[in-house]
């Protein structure tokens, strides 16, 4: 697992067994991870403050997080570690923090990072993994094999522990009765549906097709073909099925539409609460369409139309915005509006509602996540397939003339070659 | 001691005292064709005998040069013309010339019309008296002090030359982001010759640190001119000179990766180390974090730079690191927080750690 994905489901966990009280068997399994879990959203609820001295208010604030008393120093040690706060004490009780939680870089990384280093236990270690796959797919249970040794009660506790929370839910096949796992944090609760899948295709290509969507939230729907892939036909076939969202924006190219993963975001989300999910994916499907589809300019950058939006309250004008943003009307999300110079103009007006706003930020993070991990793929795994075969690796000569380049061929150690890449990069940054 | 030291020490305890963050003897000087911009490569044109640079509330910078001569022959109004020069180069808008001898009342109001103000000594203890007078612990602008440092600055060995250079000259005709980008470059390459068991060391370090400060109080005035929508991007643009800028300097950095994949006589070229050919410098969001916290908090923040400057007077120099006791009453936790934030997004940024960030009393 990757560290960052370590930090979001700390998170994940934490915020779900926030109200669980982990007693008995459960009691201390999970420490490690809750811990993590508290230091980030603490984190992100300070960041900014600077200083906190006034002890009340920041226990109150952490009681509010399910940061009771008595972990809070532990949360602020562990926040310490990170770099993230300095903490003044005095006769053992916390006299002032001083705040430094970082605004553009990774906090889940870092954390993920110190949750590695504390090596905690197997059982939280079997833990994140499975919530982690789940987040990709539900799967058999029979499929859900163990990577680390523990003891099969441990892993009933476990099991029992994410289902109080309502992280982990099993339902059992409507066919032959075979239970299957999933996750309702990242996954629509459809038995039927997702059994069928599951038995055709299997939860590993599954999870494959899904990673994609996850990793670029929004994605076009594929249209299915010759040349289509196993992936496209999981996703559309998701999609038929129900299980990915998505929303229809209908403008000069035709109707198309757009992939979400059925990321809730929080545990037994409010019936209240899914309205302003479905407004988020809706504005993010045509900021998508424009992306795409758009015929007279396309957007290059999808973030910066939701932050104008988010800032501004408004884009445009522009002639296609009438037709690509008319579900927002529908969704009470915007109004449209005619330039006053140019008739053929647009405006999307942003209806100024609480609910709006949160749509509008839960799309801006749907985005910034998929954005993240679709670009880490791209360096890992697309670019090293790119310059690795032919240029770097491959035997493209014969063994003595291999010999004889290598003892012609200057030889640099790579650390200092880098150090000169660095240093001539560095100078076209000065530029 | 010489005359002339005397009136600039005087005079940057009068600006220090009105709010200024001060030095002595800025040289002005411009970069020297046909040879690398960080190997010292300049010609001095002239130099400041005392800058002031003041932040309003609004961060809008203030900026008063001020020269200092004690020779009987010195025309005053001559001094005033060439100030005045020196005044726009700096974009400063105020300037003070000092003299050890008396000024004409003529060639006073001739001056005030260039923004430039014609003092005598005794001119000069009648503005020190408006301000009030500092406490005569306070090390900024007093001479033990001011040689102390300066005379061992000037003996650091050869390794850390270039960061003396910067901090006397190259700083002062760089662009903000340029500066930034250079202060960080540099220490980096000198971190082998640095050693923070030397006291001096730590000096030359922390004051580029403080010039750093400078510069990000700066960068923090020029965004919220702009009020921008995205400031991780607006930093970006300003960084690399506007979005053609930005995609100038990505095609240079793609084409230099592209030739470097097709030499085929070093075998191990790092080619797949993707954040190697990024524009966008590593150190980037910890800056970036470093100026939101400056717009979130503009008037504590204006006093960054002195606070770092104390630190440097008193702390490194002569193990005096309570700064409430030093500063007095107008001491500020949160300008002393975010002096502290800047100092560690600096550090960060170069790669040193938090056993670093201790010696320099940022913990």
């Amino acid at each position: 697992m990757e560290r960052r994905e370590i930090g979001i489901r700390a998170q994940d966990i934490q915020t779900a067994l926030q109200d669980v009280e982990l007693s008995g068997p459960a009691s201390g399994l999970l420490n490690t991870t809750v811990l993590t879990g508290m230091a980030e959203r603490l984190s992100i609820h300070i960041r900014g403050i600077d200083i906190i001295d006034d002890e009340r208010r920041l226990y109150a604030l952490a009681d509010r997080l399910g940061i009771g008393g008595l972990v809070l120093d532990s949360v602020l040690s562990l926040m310490e570690q990170a770099e993230f706060v300095s903490v003044e004490r005095s006769q053992g009780k916390v006299k002032r923090v001083i705040e430094r939680v970082p605004y553009f870089e990774d906090i889940y990384e870092r954390f993920g990072e110190i949750w590695e280093a504390r090596n905690p236990p197997d059982e939280e270690k079997e833990n994140l993994r499975i919530l982690n796959e789940l987040a990709s797919s539900p799967r058999l249970v029979e499929d859900v094999t163990g990577d680390f040794p523990i003891h099969v009660d441990q892993h009933r506790v476990l099991m029992e522990v994410g289902k109080e929370g309502g992280y982990f839910a099993e339902f059992l096949s409507p066919t032959d009765g075979s239970p299957i796992i999933y996750s309702p944090l990242y996954w629509e609760e459809k038995p039927e549906e997702t059994f069928k899948l599951v038995k055709k295709y299997g939860s590993e290509r599954i999870a494959t097709a899904i990673r994609k969507v996850r990793a670029y939230q929004g994605m076009p729907i594929p249209e299915l073909g010759p040349e289509s892939t196993e992936d496209d036909q999981i996703i559309v076939e998701a999609m038929v099925a129900g299980l990915l969202p998505s929303p229809q924006v209908d403008s000069l190219k035709g109707p198309k539409r757009f992939a979400f993963t059925p990321y809730q975001g929080q545990v037994n989300l409010a019936a209240t609460e899914r309205p302003v999910l479905q407004k988020a994916r809706a504005i993010l499907s045509c900021v998508r369409y424009g992306q795409h589809f758009g015929t007279i300019t396309r957007v290059k950058d999808p973030a910066a139309i939701i932050r104008a939006l988010q800032l501004k309250g408004r884009i445009g004008p522009h002639s296609e915005v009438a037709r690509q943003y008319a579900i927002l009307v529908v969704e009470g999300v915007g109004r449209i509006t005619r330039d006053a110079t140019y008739s053929d103009r647009y405006y999307l007006q942003i209806v100024d509602t609480e609910e709006n706003k949160k749509a509008l930020s839960i799309a801006a993070d749907i985005l910034e996540i998929g954005e993240a991990i679709t670009e880490r793929g791209l360096n890992v795994a697309a670019r090293s397939v790119l310059f690795r075969p032919g240029i770097m690796k491959e035997p493209l000569t014969t063994r003595s003339e291999e010999l004889l380049r290598r003892k012609r061929d200057p030889k640099y150690s790579s650390e200092s070659i880098k150090h000169d890449i660095e240093k001539l990069i560095d100078e076209v940054r000065q530029l | 001691m010489e005359l002339d030291l005397e009136i600039k020490l005087r005079v940057e305890r009068m600006l220090w005292a009105s709010g200024f963050y001060t030095r002595t003897d800025v040289r002005l000087a411009s970069a020297v064709k046909g040879k690398s911009s960080n190997s010292g490569s300049t010609m001095d044109l002239t130099d400041v005998d005392v800058l002031g640079i003041r932040f309003l509330e609004d961060l809008s910078p203030r900026k008063t040069v001020v020269d200092c001569k004690s020779g009987k022959n010195v025309s005053p109004i001559g001094r005033a013309f060439w100030l005045r020069g020196v005044m726009d180069h700096f974009k400063a808008d105020r300037g003070y010339v000092v003299l050890a001898r008396t000024i004409p009342e003529h060639q006073r109001e001739a001056a005030a019309n260039l923004n430039v103000t014609l003092l005598n000594v005794s001119d000069l203890t009648t503005i020190e008296a408006r301000y009030g007078e500092l406490s005569d612990d306070l090390r900024i602008g007093k001479l033990d002090a001011h040689n102390y440092l300066e005379g061992n600055i000037r003996s650091l060995p050869a390794g850390l030359a270039s960061l003396v250079g910067f901090r006397d000259t190259t700083y002062w005709y760089s662009t903000t982001p340029r500066a930034m980008s250079q202060s960080i470059s540099l220490v980096k390459r000198s971190i082998g010759g640095l050693d923070l068991k030397q006291r001096f060391h730590k000096a030359i370090l922390m004051d580029v640190i403080g010039l750093f400060a400078l510069s990000s109080v700066t960068l923090a005035s020029d965004l919220m001119r702009l009020a921008p929508l995205n400031l991780l991007d607006s930093i970006r643009a300003l960084f690399f000179g506007g979005p053609e800028g930005i995609v100038r300097r990505e095609q240079i950095i793609r084409q230099f990766q592209e030739i470097l994949s097709k030499i085929s006589k070093q075998r191990e070229l790092p080619l797949d180390q993707q954040d190697l050919f990024q524009l966008d410098p590593p150190y980037l969001a910890a800056i970036a974090d470093a100026v939101v916290r400056v717009i979130a908090r503009p008037i504590e923040a204006a006093e960054a730079p002195r606070y770092l400057k104390t630190k440097l007077m008193h702390g490194i120099l002569y193990d005096e690191w309570d700064l409430p006791e030093i500063i007095g009453d107008s001491y500020s936790p949160l300008a002393d927080k975010i002096a502290t934030d800047i100092g560690l997004a600096f550090l960060k940024s170069c790669g040193l750690g938090s056993d670093v960030a201790i010696q320099l009393g940022f913990k």
